[in-house]
């Protein structure tokens, strides 16, 4: 588990979240969602896991979506920069690569290994 | 009802509107020279700072305009981009859309062919990239993809230009069809029946059916696209009725499906998609890594990827500018002999001023001159960013070193622009800022643009080399060292600032980058675009140079000395002319002795003198001798006397006339800077910028260099004079005049200071102008900067004055309070980010 070791970028680890999650962007605090599960950020290098659903919003989710991140698609984590910050995914046969803060954003089923 | 729109006059029209559409690295651009050749060319969209690339090519008497859209993985307004495009399909209606789709990726592409068919537009497929996807072991069977789609499918290879003849055939083909057929219509299942009811809604007003396809504004209605709803809201005589319904019938199937509606949509589509992939694909099924995968196993290994970024740098570096600024050395004699044929046009010299013609002609050409010497390297340097770009390392260096830039509030995409800056030492930022184009976070792209200029461009070498010489003679290695990285430095810190105060509202873009393979970039490709923007470069600067360095000669220039003044000079000169003629008299050359003929003698022997020194090797100098004996015989013996006595003694009086000529000439230019608007404006300046310590002629100098580096030496170089008969480096003479002006090394580290954060050169803030697309950023970038960096070496100065610390001191000073904030920064940000992404820890 690269973040867990990762001193670059300690103190992020999966756990119960909620957030709430803003639809479309029309103003109001939107409806409050389930609890988050597992992120992106929890896959292991080399691992892969299904996505669940997105919690990203406006532009980021879109993108997302048009990257092949659906739900229901398997996502693998390829390599983390030399910083720890971006992440190249494999998804759908692309790579693709987003900041920790996106990848957080992404929830994602138990890993498996690939 | 839009396939009487698509068709209406179509027989007698013959001039076509082709929108050539795709997502990014599909190879769009490669089509769009495949189709349209040389015949293109690049123009901004109004308002917007994206290229509008428009070609286009005949068939007979028909003319098919090409218009080569940005890039976007679909057609929502999220971005500008796709804001661009679709406003183009929205207001331009184009005959037909060329999508041009990656054969490797057809199941994601297809997402954005169906947002086009959504909006009614006859689409014709280029199914590029063919060759990858074969050597991937793809077989895409066309005939089931194109009655599957019910569009045109051609198979393409861009790059070699394949398919070029059967996409003109498909795109005369669609443009003359009658009607079209109804292509693939993607069921909603779900949603249908509210999409079905808001477009029977929208339908109420005719109006707005006519100008856009109705299906489509009801699926974006509940995407909820606030452009769309906009649009709705404003030409729709029920509009907010109608918004208002389709976020009720939003929030209801949310509700009942527990899912977000833009994610369903999506999801039918990919659904639509990945069954005509099924139908249509077939992969021979291989377990080999591919090439793209292996390569990056080393090249982006997470120990090793800095080393190979180091590598690179370093190979750029040292081809483009070290090797470039030896090809100048080849180049510049034909900026010289360009300058001697303008000369020769002008109205030959005076005896101890020159006609204004002919002064301000000499000045226009010298200012184009020193940056068309950049051309050779600027010229490979544009090659290699090609290459980089083509290859596919370019988007693998943003991915390397996006989590540094992204602390200071820029885009791992900043890097290429801060490079062409010249990171270290020799760079230039008019490719700099030309290359922030493709940053596509616009609060980064604004960010980079006014933080590029700080770095060392190559113009600001020769000033830094100077001072240092003088006054940090002894610790060369570490001023050095302190001028190419506290650029940096403080360029990421006011990154910084920017983006936290006037950026802070401006439209900013996560970092989601589709990694490409990697491919063998084209020698033509390459080719192309490095001329295409050397000359872009050369227009853009040359132009805008030309006219400006006009206006700073007429402020070096008036209001000129007074009569008094010249007549002391026209008499000094008299008097060497006197002398002259003394000593000519009793010579056979008596008559040159005249006044006018003295006059065209002593222009020969100049010219000679520089034509001499233009040419290289012995048999160059043999031709300029030939040349000259050739055009006046007689003149030339006095030249080279060799045993003519007469001649001798001619030749002595000659050398010593024009020696004295020039160091009046010198003296008259030097009085008339020191007289001049400028001068005036060096010296009204001075009580202000004394508290950073400089003088009335750093003012000059330093003013002067706005509209060029390279000046700000060269008017040194003026202002420093001592008369020409010393014959002392530039330094030597410095250093004289500033031991007795008390010049100190704290003086010249404020010069540096202030010089590092000095406002871009004339022709960068013209590119800020062009990148920003407004006057008031190219306004700020010259007033910002000259702030900050007045303040900065104002503090040093003051600071270092009032606790009596050497200049070397208040330099290992300045760079560590300057490196402490940067740490800070990058600190505050890593925090922060870690707080982001534990926002909702909960506490257990």
């Amino acid at each position: 588990m690269f973040n867990k070791f990762d001193f670059l970028n300690g103190g992020i680890s999966s756990g119960k979240r909620e957030q709430r999650r803003r639809h479309g962007g029309r103003g109001g605090p939107g409806k409050k969602c389930i609890m988050r599960g597992k992120s992106v950020l929890d896959i292991a290098v080399g691992g892969k896991a299904k996505i669940r659903r997105h919690f990203s919003c406006g532009a980021v989710r879109q993108r997302l979506l048009d990257l092949g991140f659906i739900p229901g698609r398997e996502v693998e984590v390829i390599r983390v920069a030399t910083l720890g910050c971006p992440l190249e995914l494999k998804v759908a046969g692309y790579c693709v690569t987003l900041r920790r803060t996106e990848a957080y954003e992404i929830e994602v089923e138990d890993e498996f290994r690939g | 009802m839009s396939l009487e729109v698509n068709s209406k006059g179509k027989a007698a029209k013959d001039n076509f509107l082709i929108a050539l559409a795709g997502q990014q690295n599909a190879g769009k651009s490669t089509t769009y020279n495949m189709l349209t050749g040389a015949n293109q060319h690049v123009a901004n969209y109004p308002g917007v700072t994206v290229d509008k690339k428009v070609g286009s090519y005949r068939e007979g008497k028909t003319r098919y305009e090409i218009v080569d859209l940005p890039g976007t993985y679909s057609l929502t307004s999220f971005s500008l981009e796709e804001r661009v495009s679709r406003d183009f399909f929205l207001e331009e209606k184009p005959d037909v859309v060329v999508n041009v789709v990656d054969a490797t990726a057809l199941r994601r592409s297809l997402y954005f062919t169906f947002q086009v068919l959504e909006m009614d537009f006859p689409v014709t497929i280029a199914l590029n990239m063919m060759d990858v996807a074969e050597s991937q072991g793809l077989t895409i069977d066309l005939q089931e993809l194109s009655s599957r789609l019910g569009v045109d499918v051609v198979a393409t290879v861009g790059r070699k230009g394949k398919g070029k003849q059967a996409l003109k055939a498909a795109i005369r083909k669609s443009v003359n069809q009658e009607a079209y057929n109804r292509p693939v219509t993607i069921d909603y299942g779900e949603l249908e029946e509210h999409l079905q009811e808001l477009e029977k809604k929208l339908a109420e007003d005719a109006f707005l059916g006519g100008l856009y396809p109705l299906r489509w504004l009801a699926i974006k209605l509940l995407e909820n696209d606030p452009e769309v709803c906009r649009l709705v809201e404003s030409k729709h005589f029920k509009g907010s009725e109608i918004i208002e319904n389709s976020i009720s019938r939003r929030d209801s199937f949310e509700e009942a499906l527990d899912i977000d509606t833009g994610d369903y949509i999506v999801a039918c589509r990919d659904r639509v998609a990945g069954e005509i992939v099924d139908a249509c694909v077939q992969k021979e099924d291989s377990s080999k890594q591919p090439v793209s995968e292996r390569i990056d196993r080393w090249v982006l290994n997470r120990a090793m990827a800095p080393f190979f970024l180091l590598a690179t740098v370093f190979i750029i570096y040292e081809l483009s500018i070290v090797q470039g600024y030896k090809l100048t050395i080849y180049t510049w004699p034909l900026l010289a002999k360009f300058r001697d044929i303008i000369a020769s046009f002008l109205p030959s010299a005076g005896l101890i001023e020159d006609s204004l013609l002919r002064s301000m002609g000499l000045w226009m050409v010298d200012s184009a001159n020193t940056l068309l010497n950049y051309v050779p390297i600027f010229f490979i340097l544009f090659a290699l960013i090609a290459i980089l770009e083509d290859s596919g390392y370019m988007a693998r260096i943003a991915f390397i070193l996006d989590r540094i830039f992204h602390s200071f509030g820029l885009h791992g995409q900043s890097t290429l622009p801060f490079i062409l800056g010249g990171v270290f030492a020799g760079g230039c930022a008019v490719p700099g800022i030309m290359s922030t184009k493709g940053i596509p976070d616009e609060r980064s792209r604004l960010a980079t643009i006014l933080t590029v200029p700080f770095m060392n461009c190559l113009a600001k070498i020769p000033l830094y080399t100077l001072l240092v010489n003088i006054y940090f003679a002894e610790h060369k290695s570490w001023a050095m060292f302190f001028i190419g990285t506290i650029t940096i430095i403080m360029a990421m810190i006011i990154a910084k600032v920017l983006t936290s105060t006037i950026l802070k509202g401006r439209e900013t873009a996560p970092f989601i980058m589709e990694m490409p393979n990697y491919h063998a970039p084209t020698l033509f490709g390459v080719a192309q675009r490095s001329i295409e923007r050397t000359w872009e470069y050369i227009k853009k600067v040359g132009s805008i140079v030309v006219a400006v360095s006009l206006c700073v000669f007429s402020l070096l220039q008036f209001p000129g000395l007074s009569e008094e003044r010249m007549d002391y000079y026209n008499a000094e000169m008299s008097k060497a002319a006197a002398v002259f003629d003394a000593k000519v008299s009793g010579t056979t050359y008596a008559e040159v002795g005249e006044s006018g003929k003295m006059l065209a003698l002593l222009n020969f022997y100049d010219n000679y003198k520089r034509a001499r020194m233009n040419s290289s090797g012995k048999s160059g100098a043999a031709s300029v001798d030939a040349k000259f004996k050739a055009d006046n015989p007689e003149l030339f013996t006095v030249l080279k006397p060799h045993s003519n006595k007469d001649a001798k003694i001619v030749n002595r009086a000659l050398r010593k006339v024009s020696s004295k000529r020039k160091s009046l000439r010198r003296k008259i230019k030097e009085e008339k800077i020191k007289t001049s608007f400028f001068g005036m404006i060096g010296r009204s300046l001075e009580p202000v910028t004394q508290l950073a310590g400089f003088d009335w002629k750093v003012n000059i100098a330093l003013i002067s260099s706005f509209a060029a580096r390279e000046s700000s030496v060269a008017t040194m170089g003026v202002l420093y004079q001592q008369g020409a008969d010393e014959n002392q480096t530039l330094e030597q003479r410095m250093d004289n005049e500033s031991k007795s002006s008390g010049m100190t090394p704290l003086h010249a580290l404020a010069i540096i200071i202030f010089f590092a954060l000095y406002p871009p050169c004339l022709a960068a803030t013209i590119m800020v102008k062009v990148q920003t697309g407004s006057w008031k950023w190219m306004v700020f970038s010259i007033v910002f900067p000259t702030t900050i960096g007045f303040a900065a070496a104002s503090a040093v100065f003051t600071v270092g004055n009032a606790v009596g610390a050497s200049g070397i001191v208040m330099m290992k000073g300045f760079y560590l309070v300057c490196l402490g904030i940067a740490f800070l920064i990058a600190l505050q940000s890593k925090l922060s980010s870690d707080k982001i992404a534990t926002r909702h820890v909960y506490q257990a």
